[in-house]
């Protein structure tokens, strides 16, 4: 081989490899994130479908009072408008269901249902409305709070912190939700309190628009 | 002379242009201690002086955030110095960190008898069902909430306190739900917000700049919203709109229809001077009142056109003489006593509210007697300077009566007559009630009483509750005191229905010996106790070694002092409803139903303790009934009796003054009598303006006695004709008043003069003829 021959094919060697990176860096280069506003609203979208949704649960609370995670195992029933239930059967017996305004409990060690009212237990309605709002689908709404973020796209995972102004900023230090791949409901909501707390709640077995009996809103169907 | 008149009423006019008038209610109120102290504590206390917003959703397409953000833009934009503060609801993020913060001052607020239960559950069982009731909490969807306070207070302590503390925090009287941190309506539609204003619903000035400021602000919201302005401040405004408006009609129609009069009647120009002394009398009057008293009252000023009304007459009887006597100057002889007379008896109708105990009253008795002296002094020693010589009408005189034939027949007839018109109205009067309702005082416009119409609809609150006030020098103790009618009263009607800040603010010397007495509970072997059964008990639920040393570490912490409790802002709202503050101490308030079964405990609560008093509207409207009723009562026995003798000492004779009276009883029974014909209720203006319609009409009867008796050719009839008309004219002026209370003055006064002049006029000389003389009458 002369010098020259040597010399091209050095040439089309190094033009052959960096051919290769270039093809191979721009192949890893994600797609840019979307709006979040526009993500919420194509989310919102999907979920004005939603009327029923039903789904097992697993909750893992990560807390500074105990020393090893509390796993709770129930069931979520939602209904639109404002039906709201939440049934824990380990490890304790547990059940809420609330109709509108109004709050009925039942734990197996009282076997005692208590009402409440959530206007009248703002800190009560507090808590409540933050499972709601991240289950109901109504995002838009929640701008208002929070300040949303993308953090991923496969599956879908948005990250919403409170704002100064909002009243949850006193507890909550972020939420995170994680959708299934259809983005048709939620798969999972990670939330860390401002003081170390956190808690996962991971949804599996979801069923959208089953029809859910109305003896299900009593509590005291949910009683043993 | 006449340019010095003029000019000393114009330096008077302009004076009285720049008075700052009192528009208080309170000035027309007897002065009863009790009540003057409810109606005081009203006006002082800032929960009257605080304005609400309500903004309501009109379009279906918005939502109730949509609402709420609207009222979050209201809020920022109102700042002060007109805005102090705004409380929109009540942030569950502000409320957690205060009960968070609460649980620090457990050693102060815990009592014995608390102490008794904590010590039951520093056992096996007791410690088993603490964790077990907080494992159930962490189960729950609200354990972010709950977890803080689950290693605070694992035994609970706290939960009675922060149950009183979230009920007292949540109430404000109205019926309110609270969605994401504000006060909504049942139906969702409307949102409101509490403004706080150093501006006083008596600084009408201020109030004015003060709606005007909030309707700017309300102009900004968006399309979808409307918004209503409840509060005093309202209310002051329209009053003193409304007063203002009234005063300058009636002034007006009085002023022209006298000058129409005089012009028109006597073609002499120089009759304006009628007109004009009385009204530079009643400038003049106003300025030297209102020196002397410092703040004249506004309804007190809007009675100038009925003062000016009534002494015209004595201008208009010197006028007439003179002018009968072909423009003598010297015919002011003839009729200066009568006038007198009844000058003097009209004053000494003024003179019975000197004693009266409503600061109103002597208000009206001192401009009164002032306007009166003043006018009188005109009539008789300016006037017939004035109105002298040839120029000018003669006025005819009236025909010789002989008494008896055609004219004892007429005279007979009018009498039956007007024995029958008595009659009726005394049978009317039978059915006669009071009304001391001081709301039907307030003048405002409609659209203010439509506005608080339908926020009590949406909100309810419209039976406020009553009020029991404790005061003190001090904070401290006042909530002593305060601490004291609580166990009263919760022993007789329950927690639940005496809303108190006793219920969960101890004064110094409890939360001290709480303290004291919580230090050594723990000192005794309890902490040892309860730390050896959480290690024991608290691993089964997982609860980490650590999980309850918030509690356990701060268990010898001070957590004390008045500062301490007022740092937490859920005491510090507490403290702005419950507590006033005021320049001789403070005064904490309790609230419950004003209805009269707790009205009726309270009130012997509040006699075993000394110094605190009630506030109820039922007790207040009872209380003013009562005084009001025993002040006329009293006023009228001595206008009853000054008139008479004034009337007997200046005429000389038991009969003379009983025919003069006549028109007086005339006056009175008619104007009662039409009062209970219509079906309305006699309240305090009007019983002003019937002491008013004595001191006129019997200067009816003064002149008409007189004229008969001094077979006087001054042309008496006209002259008490001329002044009943310009007394109808300043009465009827207020007939067009939209204030009620000077509508009420106006239709009463018109009402007994008119039936005084007619009786005096006819009654009066029959009456004298049989009783006394015959072939004797008035010209």
């Amino acid at each position: 081989m002369t010098k020259r021959r040597a010399l091209l094919f050095l040439f089309l060697l190094i033009c052959w490899i960096s051919g290769g990176a270039a093809s191979t860096e721009s192949e890893s280069v994600p797609d840019p994130l979307p709006e979040p506003r526009e993500l919420l609203a194509r989310l919102e979208e999907k979920a004005a479908e939603l009327r029923t949704l039903k789904a097992d649960f697993v909750q893992e609370k990560h807390l500074a009072v105990l020393d090893r995670p509390l796993v709770l195992k129930g069931t979520l029933l939602m209904q639109k408008p404002d039906h709201f239930s939440w049934i824990v059967r380990e490890p304790l017996g547990y059940a809420m269901v609330i109709r509108g305004d109004v709050v009925h409990q039942w734990n197996e060690d009282t076997q005692q249902v208590d009402k409440i009212s959530l206007s009248e237990n703002p800190l009560f309605q507090m808590a409540i409305r933050q499972l709601r709002d991240w289950l109901s689908g109504s995002y838009r709404s929640i701008l208002g709070d929070y300040a949303v973020s993308v953090l991923g796209q496969q599956p879908l995972r948005l990250q919403f912190v409170p704002r100064d102004t909002a009243v949850p900023r006193e507890l909550i230090e972020s939420v995170t939700v994680e959708f299934e791949r259809d983005e048709r409901y939620v798969r999972q909501i990670t939330i860390v309190e401002r003081r170390g707390d956190w808690t996962l709640l991971t949804f599996v077995d979801t069923l959208l628009n089953d029809p859910i009996a109305p003896s299900a809103w009593d509590v005291e169907q949910h009683v043993r | 002379m006449l340019g010095l008149a003029a000019i000393l009423t114009a330096a008077a006019a302009v004076g009285a242009g720049s008075l700052s008038l009192a528009n208080d209610l309170e000035l027309m109120l007897p002065g009863d201690d009790q009540i003057r102290r409810s109606m005081r504590f009203l006006r002082e206390s800032h929960f009257s002086d605080d304005v609400v917003v309500s903004l309501e959703r009109r379009s279906s397409d918005a939502s109730l955030e949509d609402l709420i953000r609207a009222a979050d833009q209201l809020e920022r934009s109102l700042e002060p110095p007109l805005v102090t503060e705004v409380v929109s609801g009540v942030s569950g993020g502000d409320l957690f960190e205060d009960l968070l913060s609460l649980v620090k001052h457990l050693p102060e607020l815990v009592d014995e008898p608390a102490l008794s239960r904590i010590d039951a559950r520093i056992s096996p069982d007791g410690v088993e069902e603490s964790l077990r009731a907080n494992y159930r909490k962490l189960v729950s969807p609200s354990s972010a909430f709950m977890a803080p306070f689950v290693r605070s207070d694992p035994l609970g302590i706290s939960s009675e306190l922060l149950g009183s503390l979230r009920e007292l925090s949540s109430s404000l009287g109205y019926e309110v739900e609270i969605e994401d941190g504000h006060f909504v309506s049942r139906d969702h539609a409307h949102t409101m917000l509490v403004l706080r204003t150093p501006v006083t619903v008596t600084e009408v000035s201020r109030a004015r700049e003060l709606v005007a400021y909030l309707h700017r602000s309300l102009g900004e919201l968006p399309d979808f919203v409307s918004a209503d302005i409840i509060g005093g401040h309202l209310h002051s405004i329209s009053n003193e709109d409304v007063m203002r408006r009234d005063v300058r009609v009636a002034l007006s129609i009085s002023g022209a229809a006298f000058m129409l009069l005089f012009l028109f009647v006597f073609r002499d120009l120089r009759a304006a001077l009628l007109f004009f002394f009385p009204v530079a009398s009643i400038v003049v009057s106003i300025n030297l009142s209102n020196l002397i008293l410092e703040h004249l009252s506004y309804f007190i000023v809007g009675m100038g056109g009925v003062i000016a009304g009534i002494s015209v007459d004595y201008g208009i009887h010197v006028y007439v003489a003179v002018r009968s006597a072909g423009g003598r100057a010297d015919a002011v002889k003839q009729v200066a006593k009568p006038v007198v007379t009844a000058a003097l008896t009209t004053m000494a109708v003024f003179a019975a509210f000197f004693f009266s105990r409503v600061e109103g009253y002597r208000q009206l008795a001192l401009f009164s007697i002032l306007s009166i002296a003043l006018s009188l002094g005109c009539a008789l020693f300016l006037l017939p300077q004035l109105v002298g010589g040839s120029r000018g009408i003669a006025v005819a005189r009236a025909p010789r009566s002989d008494g008896a034939g055609r004219g004892r027949g007429r005279g007979g007839v009018a009498i039956a007559g007007w024995a029958v018109v008595m009659a009726a109205g005394v049978v009317s009067m039978a059915g006669l009630r009071f009304d001391s309702d001081i709301r039907k005082f307030d003048g405002s416009e409609p659209y203010v009483i439509e506005a608080e119409e339908k926020f009590h609809r949406v909100w309810g609150g419209r039976d406020r509750p009553a009020v029991l006030v404790v005061p003190g020098q001090s904070l401290d103790e006042a909530l002593r005191r305060s601490r004291l009618v609580y166990r009263d009263a919760v022993a007789v009607m329950g927690e639940e229905g005496f809303a108190s800040l006793s219920a969960v603010w101890l004064p110094e010397q409890e939360r001290a010996e709480n303290r004291a007495r919580w230090k050594e509970f723990w000192r005794q072997g309890r902490e040892a106790e309860l730390r050896r059964l959480l290690r024991e008990h608290a691993s089964a639920y997982g609860f980490s070694k650590d999980a309850f040393s918030p509690f356990l570490d701060d268990l010898h912490a001070e957590g004390g002092g008045e500062d301490g409790l007022e740092s937490l802002g859920i005491f510090s709202r507490l403290k702005e409803r419950f507590v006033q503050e005021r320049q001789d101490g403070v005064q904490v308030l309790s609230f419950f139903p004003d209805e009269d079964e707790w009205v009726s405990e309270m009130s012997e609560i509040s006699e075993r303790h000394p110094g605190t008093f009630l506030v109820s509207r039922k007790v207040l409207s009872r209380a003013l009934s009562q005084s009001i009723s025993s002040e006329i009562l009293y006023l009228s026995g001595v206008a009853a009796l000054l008139v008479p003798v004034l009337a007997g000492l200046c005429l000389g004779s038991v009969r003379l003054t009983a025919l003069a009276l006549v028109p007086v009883a005339t006056g009175v029974v008619a104007l009662l009598g039409m009062i209970s014909a219509l079906g309305l209720s006699l309240d305090a203006p009007s019983v002003i303006s019937a002491i008013v319609a004595v001191g006129l009409t019997i200067d009816y009867g003064v002149f008409m006695v007189s004229a008969c008796h001094h077979r006087l050719e001054t042309g008496t009839r006209m002259a008490v004709t001329l002044s009943a008309v310009t007394t109808l004219i300043g009465a009827g002026a207020l007939l067009f008043a939209r204030h009620p209370i000077l509508f009420a003055i106006g239709s009463t006064m018109t009402t007994g003069v008119l039936a005084g002049y007619v009786s005096s006029l006819l009654v009066v000389p029959p009456l004298y003829r049989s009783l006394v003389g015959k072939g004797a009458g008035a010209r």
